[in-house]
């Protein structure tokens, strides 16, 4: 998706190319390789992991581009112009993939991969994910009873030992072992704009009963800000498209009913300074001053009120050493809390505890990557000494206080209140595995009250991706009837519908 | 120099034999691999490491990310 306006045309034929090249070019005939050198040999852990990850690709590609080629796929010369399979099929294939890999990962007799950079040959991990895909899968296509089965069952990814993720290094070069998102935000670049919605989301927006508000503590891990005021910016560092300052007078004319808390061109104003939603203005010098990743997910820096200008040719924060959150035991909580709630109201109550916990601890945890900052003492404006852990960071304390906070504004909303609740809580601890967000997003139009466009009309919400354009140009069974952002892949079929509607609605 | 000439021959002989019965015949094309060559810890890395871009890249995808990012 390039910088644009309208969604039309921030989703391009180039967006995924590099998936599809991955996919079909990559683990694809790699798989099928693996399981052609097998022969007589008993690989059965490797094929079985690998046979996970393959599914997974499938479904991923469902989730994105709808009906994606499949059975005619990978055979060469003797099929140049695979068609298209159905989505369903695909997913269908998909789970069929994860029992055959759920068969092969229980093989006694095969030994274990040694260079396995996910669970370090732990097969019994591979199931666990293999089941938690399913269930992914099922909860995607609104199938309660399978996800039911497979949760009763009781192996599915619920602790923090199961997290799949890819762990990344603090090297520099030779090669590059860093975050993407330390790369983008900790070496020369001015690095990628955070969300002013997000941003919004955890340091402002969520309030209690009494109207106060709820500070999320994973705010100071997730970003880290070169500033303290976004008001009080130089005139050339702004790119507010609307206006040459963030006056809120000039918001968006149609940010109002259930937009009109959302501030304008910045997420809140004590320097969260990022991007509004579809901005496609260009990039003022706003380097020294706009939010940078912070600690977790990308290893960058904790935000202490340091306000440093993070482009220090990789010296800063944790050295990049983070990780990328592919299925966490939080993501599976909130997947079982979203069904639960969809049962009964006040069903996903405990799920939803389970999932912030889970949450909250992971993202504790990366305090190691900056121990030296995170145990030191500094003096305030007022002369009183903190220690940055205990006054800045999270306590045992303060996540209890957030977590009871948000259970009492779950205890207190109605019915769409609390999937509501769920959806954002879900929407944060899942930062890092964008995918999720964007499945949620169109499976139950929540969270609510997301930021639109900064036009009035950027056009109808993009259900999903365009095909490549190496499919597009090379493949003769390629319909461009069927390439609109605006069809709905199949689980998606009778799913909310965009933005605007939700305005309304809410 | 016929003695001479012999022992070449001789020597020439023994050469072409030698040449032909040495396992000096790399006929094998090196961009047709098939699988039974390929090492298997390279193959199931690559197959992680694929996996790990197409969810980075999906990562990057400025939509999927605007619902944490822009």
């Amino acid at each position: 998706m390039t910088v644009a306006f309208t969604y039309n045309a921030a989703v391009t034929n180039t967006t995924m190319g590099g998936v599809w090249n991955n996919a079909y070019a990559g683990i694809f005939p790699d798989v099928d390789a693996l399981i052609e050198k097998q022969g007589t040999n008993n690989f059965a852990v490797h094929v079985g992991s690998a046979q996970v990850l393959k599914a997974w690709t499938m479904m991923q590609l469902v989730d994105l581009m709808g009906d994606v080629p499949y059975s005619e796929a990978g055979q060469g010369t003797d099929v140049i112009s695979p068609k298209v399979d159905a989505g369903a099929d695909v997913y269908a294939a998909a789970i069929a993939l994860l029992d055959e890999a759920i068969t092969n990962l229980s093989d006694a007799a095969a030994p274990s991969p040694s260079n396995d950079q996910y669970y370090g040959g732990d097969r019994t991990k591979w199931v666990t994910l293999a089941n938690t895909l399913k269930m992914q899968a099922y909860l995607n296509t609104g199938d309660a009873a399978s996800f039911n089965a497979i949760v009763s069952a009781g192996d599915v990814i619920d602790d923090a030992s199961e997290d799949f993720q890819f762990n990344y290094g603090s090297q520099r070069v030779n090669p590059n072992s860093r975050h993407w998102m330390y790369n983008s935000s900790y070496e020369q670049g001015d690095g990628n704009y955070m969300s002013n919605y997000f941003m919004y989301l955890l340091a402002a927006e969520q309030v209690d009963a009494a109207g106060v508000t709820i500070v999320d503590p994973r705010t100071r891990y997730y970003f880290y800000r070169k500033t303290g005021d976004a008001t009080n910016l130089d005139i050339a560092e702004y790119g507010c498209h609307l206006s040459v300052f963030p006056d809120q007078v000039d918001r968006p004319a149609h940010w109002s009913g259930a937009f009109a808390d959302l501030p304008y061109c910045y997420g809140k104003s004590d320097g969260y300074y990022g991007r509004d939603h579809l901005n496609g203005s260009g990039t003022p010098p706003d380097g020294p001053v706009k939010t940078s990743y912070g600690l977790y997910p990308g290893g960058g820096a904790f935000d202490y009120d340091a306000f440093q200008d993070t482009r220090t040719l990789g010296i800063f924060g944790g050295l990049g050493e983070g990780i990328l959150p592919v299925m966490l035991s939080s993501h599976a909580w909130f997947m079982r809390a979203e069904m639960d709630e969809s049962a009964a109201a006040g069903g996903g109550r405990d799920a939803l505890s389970a999932g912030i916990s889970a949450s909250l601890a992971k993202v504790r945890s990366f305090k190691s990557l900056v121990s030296a900052e995170m145990s030191q003492d500094i003096t305030l404006k007022d002369g009183s000494v903190v220690n940055v852990e205990t006054f800045y960071g999270m306590t045992d304390e303060k996540v209890s206080d957030y977590l009871a906070d948000v259970l009492a504004v779950y205890d207190a909303a109605d019915a769409a209140g609390k999937k509501d609740l769920i959806a954002k809580q879900m929407l944060i601890a899942i930062y890092g595995n964008g995918v999720a967000a964007y499945n949620m997003w169109r499976r139950t139009g929540l969270p609510s009250n997301m930021s639109p466009g900064l036009e009035a009309d950027p056009g109808t919400f993009a259900y999903r991706m365009r095909y490549p354009q190496s499919y597009t140009t090379r493949n003769g069974n390629y319909d461009e009837a069927t390439d609109l952002i605006t069809n709905r892949v199949f689980w998606n079929v009778s799913g909310p519908d965009s933005l605007l509607m939700l305005n309304a609605k809410y | 120099m016929k003695f001479v000439n012999k022992i070449l021959l001789i020597f020439a002989f023994v050469g072409f034999i030698s040449a032909c019965d040495l396992d000096l015949d790399q006929q094998i094309n090196p961009n047709a691999l098939d699988p039974s060559t390929a090492s298997l810890d390279d193959l199931y890395n690559s197959i992680q490491l694929s996996f790990k871009s197409v969810k980075l890249r999906v990562e990057n995808i400025r939509l999927v990310r605007w619902l944490e990012c822009t």
